[in-house]
């Protein structure tokens, strides 16, 4: 039976590549999310919980897994004239230079782009000691207001229920990435790659599933100190993403991440999180609307990740993932089948002076086997603090596309950026 | 020009102090040789290696993960040196000290407020870093000693202009600068006792000062010294009357009240 949602779209080869470009960008742009709303709250500086925003720390990642809370803690209600410890702004201008060459046509790609110059505003609290709120509101003159997440949290002792929208809390939660470049495995969305080769697959729009993206969801998670150094768990369920309803993709979170300080006070983590469910496949109309097309995908997830901190000096730490995804019900150029993706990272990032200066690398690479795909991706970035909540950024990337025969792609990237917070 | 009394902070400052100080010695404060209890110090130990422990380390030698990434460093606790005492130089803290300093936090490190811990937890904590330097249990160091306030002196033009006397004579600008902007010759090279830079506070900003909302508070860090710094005590150096005045010049560089006119500042030096 031919499928329909082959045919109802006609995307040339070049609009692919052309749209994956744009992909690029959006996902090459960096997300204000780190805001000085809790440093107000607690009278402390960002570098409580972060190295360098937004890449968490110990504490860090201790004060999210106890529910955006210090442990033990009982906050009160916050009054009216709180408001700056409620509610916070960052503002992230930046100029992106990018250079792409096509290895088999030789044909050369330049781009200028100046952005993004959106409004993250960042809004948590506590009504009483037991409920809080957690919000991400971005207003960006280029992809419009919207809310990144909203969520209610319930404490319940080392237990904290969600429920809103919210992104999932991976060992390395997308947000929280040092630097512009998100990781490909992690942000992977199989009917792009799968649009790469193939007409007709539709891109984004409802079949978007990206892990990297919030969620509606309804949450347990919580952290344990007792077990070793500390052991942090979430179970969720899921509605997949970007519009699609708690009818349409329904998924099954789970993450665990166990700390142990292995030497001299330095920590060591290892972690796993899975993620399944099913998600209704949608064809797009003559009218442009999105129909349920009968058939469903059911895609998994799997990730495998350590963090390490050197026990010398304790200011190089290491980072890396491999995971797995897993789609059917994809278009591959013959039939509608599997759509395997492996991919893994390697992240090295420094603190070069304390509270100033910072530098990070990342080596990304996933492979989709059904595709021949290949995407190798290199990052390197300094970062320069003026203050706690004003920095300075720069960094080169360097991405390549290969499929084959059919695709060779390279782009380097330069950027340049700062992020003013208050 | 204005100038604000501040006798009125001094009152509730203190009817503050006290009230915190009875509660405390209601729920025990325990400043002798003795170690509390067991199941208190199993509660201190669990929120210490949770949340404390990150940055001043699981054995209270200051060097948690996040230390390295800290330009002002995390206290080493195995030395019983602290900065924020109301006891003598070179003493211990009194459990109260410590107990402030947890619930405050210092202003503009990293070291967070915990104000919303129960007096219980905070009194577990206390109890619990306490183990971690020999001197806390040596029957030697007490009883401790608090410093005497003598008598706070107004507020006024006359006090500042005095205290920018005193803050010349007693050579405070070699480290804080004329300004008081923490630029002096010698702030580049300041380290402390474990061999760490250190900068000398820039006194002209509230946001940056510890412990320095009030004259009484200023006059607090001039009667103990900060332990473990460079920053000395003036007691036995100069008079009360002379600390209070140099806390009134202090605290109007941070309020910004009188420093600027350029006439008395040449009249004062």
């Amino acid at each position: 039976m031919m499928r329909c949602h082959l045919q109802n779209t006609s995307v040339s080869y070049i609009g692919s590549l052309f749209a994956a470009l744009i992909l690029s960008f959006t996902v090459l742009t960096p997300d204000a999310r780190a805001i000085p709303l809790f440093a107000r709250k607690y009278k402390t500086t960002c570098f409580t919980c972060h190295v360098s925003e937004p890449m968490l720390n110990e504490f860090g990642r201790r004060f999210q897994a106890n529910g955006y809370r210090i442990a033990n803690s009982e906050p009160k209600t916050p009054t009216w004239d709180q408001l700056p410890i409620v509610l916070a702004f960052a503002v992230t201008p930046e100029v992106i230079y990018a250079h792409s060459r096509d290895n088999i046509t030789d044909e050369v790609t330049d781009s200028r782009n100046f952005s993004k110059y959106g409004v993250d505003m960042l809004t948590a609290g506590d009504f009483g000691s037991r409920l809080s709120w957690y919000g991400d509101v971005t207003v960006d003159p280029e992809e419009g207001a919207g809310i990144e997440s909203f969520f209610l949290i319930y404490h319940a002792g080392a237990i904290n229920f969600t429920f809103g929208k919210q992104i999932l809390r991976t060992l390395f939660p997308i947000q929280f990435t040092l630097g512009t470049t998100d990781y490909s495995a992690q942000s992977y969305d199989s009917f792009a790659d799968a649009s790469l080769t193939n007409t007709g697959v539709p891109i984004g729009g409802i079949n978007t599933l990206l892990l990297e993206e919030a969620s509606y969801a309804v949450s347990a998670f919580g952290w344990m100190p007792e077990i070793l150094n500390g052991f942090r768990y979430e179970v969720a369920l899921t509605s997949g993403n970007d519009g699609v309803d708690l009818n349409d993709a329904r998924a099954l979170f789970l993450s665990a991440d166990q700390t142990i300080y292995y030497a001299n006070n330095a920590p060591f983590k290892v972690g796993l999180w899975y993620y399944a469910g099913k998600q209704r496949l949608h064809d797009q109309d003559s009218t442009g609307a999105w129909n349920y097309d009968g058939y469903d995908n059911t895609p998994w997830r799997l990730g495998l990740g350590a963090d390490i901190y050197d026990p010398w000096v304790k200011r190089v730490n290491l980072t890396g993932q491999y995971m797995i995804a897993n789609d059917d019900n994809i278009y591959n150029g013959a039939s509608f089948g599997q759509q395997r993706m492996t991919g893994e990272f390697l992240g090295l990032t420094s603190i070069l002076l304390p509270e100033k200066v910072y530098t990070y690398g990342r080596w990304d690479h996933k492979e989709v086997s059904e595709l021949s795909l290949t995407d190798t991706q290199w990052t390197m970035g300094l970062k320069y603090h003026f203050v706690p909540n004003v920095f300075l950024f720069g960094e080169v990337g360097f991405d390549n596309q290969k499929i084959p025969n059919q695709l060779d792609k390279s782009t380097t990237t330069l950027s340049i950026g700062t992020l003013i917070a208050y | 020009m204005k100038i604000y009394s501040t006798s009125s902070m001094f009152v509730v400052a203190v009817i503050t102090a006290s009230l915190f100080s009875l509660g405390w010695i209601l729920l025990g404060g325990n400043d002798t040789p003795e170690k509390a209890d067991p199941a208190t110090l199993a509660k201190g130990k669990t929120l210490y290696d949770d949340i404390c422990a990150t940055c001043h380390g699981i054995n209270g030698n200051g060097d948690g993960v996040l230390a390295a990434n800290l330009q002002t460093k995390p206290r080493n606790f195995t030395s019983g040196t602290f900065k924020f005492r109301s006891t003598l130089s070179g003493q211990l803290p009194t459990d109260e000290d410590l107990s402030i300093t947890i619930k405050s936090g210092t202003h503009s490190t990293a070291m967070t407020t915990f104000e919303t811990f129960s007096p219980q937890q905070i009194w577990a904590l206390v109890q619990y870093i306490k183990t971690f330097s020999p001197r806390f249990s040596d029957s030697n160091e007490y009883p401790l000693k608090t410093i005497s306030y003598g008598n706070e002196i107004p507020f006024t033009r006359e006090s500042i202009a005095k205290g920018r006397k005193a803050y010349v004579e007693m050579q405070c600008n070699k480290c804080h600068g004329d300004a008081g902007e923490g630029d002096g010759p010698s702030a580049e090279s300041l380290v402390d006792n474990w061999g760490d830079p250190i900068q000398p506070s820039d006194l002209t900003n509230l946001s940056a000062l510890k412990f320095a909302t009030s004259p009484a508070e200023i006059f607090r860090t001039f009667a103990t010294g900060l332990d473990g710094t460079p920053m000395p005590s003036y007691s036995g150096a100069m008079p009360d009357s002379a600390m209070w005045e140099l806390a009134d010049y202090v605290y109007s560089l941070q309020t910004h009240q009188g420093y600027y006119e350029p006439i008395r500042v040449e009249e004062t030096k």
